[in-house]
């Protein structure tokens, strides 16, 4: 007789059922927003990928439960990208703080759909038209960006000339870029306790004075900079990216697990790194860039075919290397040539 | 019939989802946070749920776990759901059904059991559904579901015999 009670009880208060309407025009807004939101955080995950706030996901994931991200019951959808993000990251380091120059120029790829970034290369010192300037290295883009004459150096402005010079250079629509100055990959590095980074070379210092034996080796911050800024290598520049990709991938792979130092990562990562084209800000970027499982980079070329030009060296890249990679961006297959080409991928 | 599309199972299931929610909860604000926060989900992940074998039941345990979870989550979690509040589609709820709903001894028992024993007396009393399908929307074995069943029922015998010797 209670059960009778029970669905008598519950048939009368069907009527406290709010209308549909009302309700359908709601969730068809929200989603408006998240999906809006969920495009951010895609941009964000990729752009973090490649800079040491990529541990911090990692670290996330495994003592923390993400707070927006927790979606308990479609686990993975949030990480299925609807288009194709580039981000550049771009390793700065400053010339006495005066001015700023981006040493490393490196391209990150996330095919829509993936969950495996790809990284490219770009060398430094490459030939490139800057827009309303001329000819110029890329690495240089970012100074004519950034100087400004009796001021700060503007660092965001210094991103996004380097970013237009990418786009008129390889054709590829750059999303995002992020610039990381290298006081910020010491600071991450420390805060992590160190790194270990896996090089091919044996590196010395160009003091002399420390050599880096090829193979694995965990680095602290000092270190690691040293390292990474080394470029008296057999191949130049070339292997000095090599190095640079080697360390995103000890980056990906360090585990945190203590919160303490967590929080501490974050705060570096939140000092020396700054994200723009996305409208949120780095805590905010950590916490999301969960989506991405792999990071693999892509060899478009140690082939030298540097030319003179006015008694300057530029390097030009090979485009039997190059190309066929950046049409199966711009095409979004990238997945597919990776597969094709496995020879090409590290 | 399976919808095809988000719209279509929104027009033939959002009331039979809302109805759903507030037996759950026993509030009509509460059921309609429910329900909107799970049909974003699910507009958003669309191609999954209608991969799923039944759509309607997929939706609905989705419902029951938000519903379970709902105040089990992280507080940042909560407060992060309740940060943008949807003014616009507040729902005032009818009074007299209010009153009715005030004065029926049974639907205020229903509050104070805990979550999953409710969810299964509303799967079995309101839902009308087999011990094996509630097994599947709340996640757990058939014999589970009726032990919490059980002692649902024995809980509310209890109170009414307190109230009424």
């Amino acid at each position: 007789m209670i059960e009778e009670q029970l669905r008598d009880s519950f048939e009368r208060h069907e009527k406290l059922a709010p209308p549909s309407a009302p309700l359908r025009e709601a969730i068809d807004r929200a989603v408006v927003r998240r999906r809006r939101h969920r495009f951010g955080r895609r941009l964000a995950g990729a752009a973090l990928a490649v800079t040491a706030a990529l541990s911090a996901p990692f670290v996330l994931r495994d003592t923390v439960e993400p707070p927006i991200l927790g979606e308990p019951f479609l686990p993975g959808s949030v990480a299925a990208v609807d288009r194709p993000l580039t981000v550049a990251v771009l390793g700065v380091d400053d010339d006495g703080g005066r001015s700023y120059r981006a040493d490393t120029v490196l391209l990150v790829h996330v095919p829509a759909g993936g969950r495996t970034a790809y990284l490219v290369s770009l060398p430094r010192d490459l030939l490139v038209e800057i827009p309303d300037k001329g000819r110029a290295r890329l690495g240089e883009a970012f100074y004519f960006g950034s100087q400004r004459r009796g001021q700060e150096p503007d660092l965001a402005a210094g991103a996004a000339l380097t970013a237009d010079t990418i786009t008129s250079t390889t054709g590829l629509p750059v999303d995002a870029t992020v610039t990381v100055r290298y006081s910020g990959l010491r600071a991450v590095t420390d805060a992590l306790g160190g790194v270990e980074i896996c090089v091919e070379r044996p590196v010395t210092s160009r003091r002399g004075d420390r050599v880096y034996p090829a193979g694995c080796q965990r680095l602290d911050g000092r270190s690691m900079l040293d390292l990474l800024r080394q470029r008296r290598l057999p191949h130049g520049v070339y292997d000095r990216d090599a190095n640079g990709r080697a360390f995103v991938r000890g980056l990906i792979s360090s585990e945190v697990r203590d919160p303490v130092r967590l929080a501490r990562v974050v705060h570096a990562a939140a000092e020396g790194i700054s994200v723009a084209g996305v409208g949120i800000t780095t805590p905010q970027l950590l916490r999301v860039a969960t989506g991405i499982d792999t990071v693999s980079s892509i060899d478009i070329g140690s082939n030298f075919r540097g030319v003179t030009i006015d008694r300057v060296e530029y390097e030009r890249l090979d485009p039997a290397l190059s190309t066929p990679v950046f049409d199966a961006i711009k095409q979004d297959r990238l997945t597919g040539w990776v597969q094709a080409n496995p020879q090409a991928v590290r | 019939m399976t919808p095809q599309t988000y719209e279509e199972f929104a027009d033939a299931k959002l009331g039979a989802m809302l109805r759903y929610a507030v037996m759950l909860c026993g509030d009509p604000h509460l059921a309609q946070d429910l329900v909107q926060e799970t049909m974003v989900r699910v507009q958003l992940n669309w191609k999954k749920v209608v991969r799923a074998d039944v759509p309607d039941r997929y939706v609905r345990r989705m419902i029951t776990n938000q519903y379970l979870d709902w105040r089990r989550g992280s507080w940042l979690r909560r407060v992060l759901l309740r940060a943008e509040p949807d003014e616009s589609a507040r729902v005032v709820p009818v009074d007299h059904a209010q009153l009715s709903a005030d004065r029926d001894q049974i639907w205020s028992w229903l509050a104070r059991l805990p979550k999953a024993q409710r969810a299964a007396l509303v799967l079995r009393y309101y839902e009308d559904l087999p011990d094996a399908e509630i097994a599947e929307v709340l996640g757990c074995a058939v014999g589970t579901v009726r032990s919490s069943i059980s002692r649902a029922l024995a809980t509310l015998r209890a109170e009414m015999v307190e109230t009424c010797p």
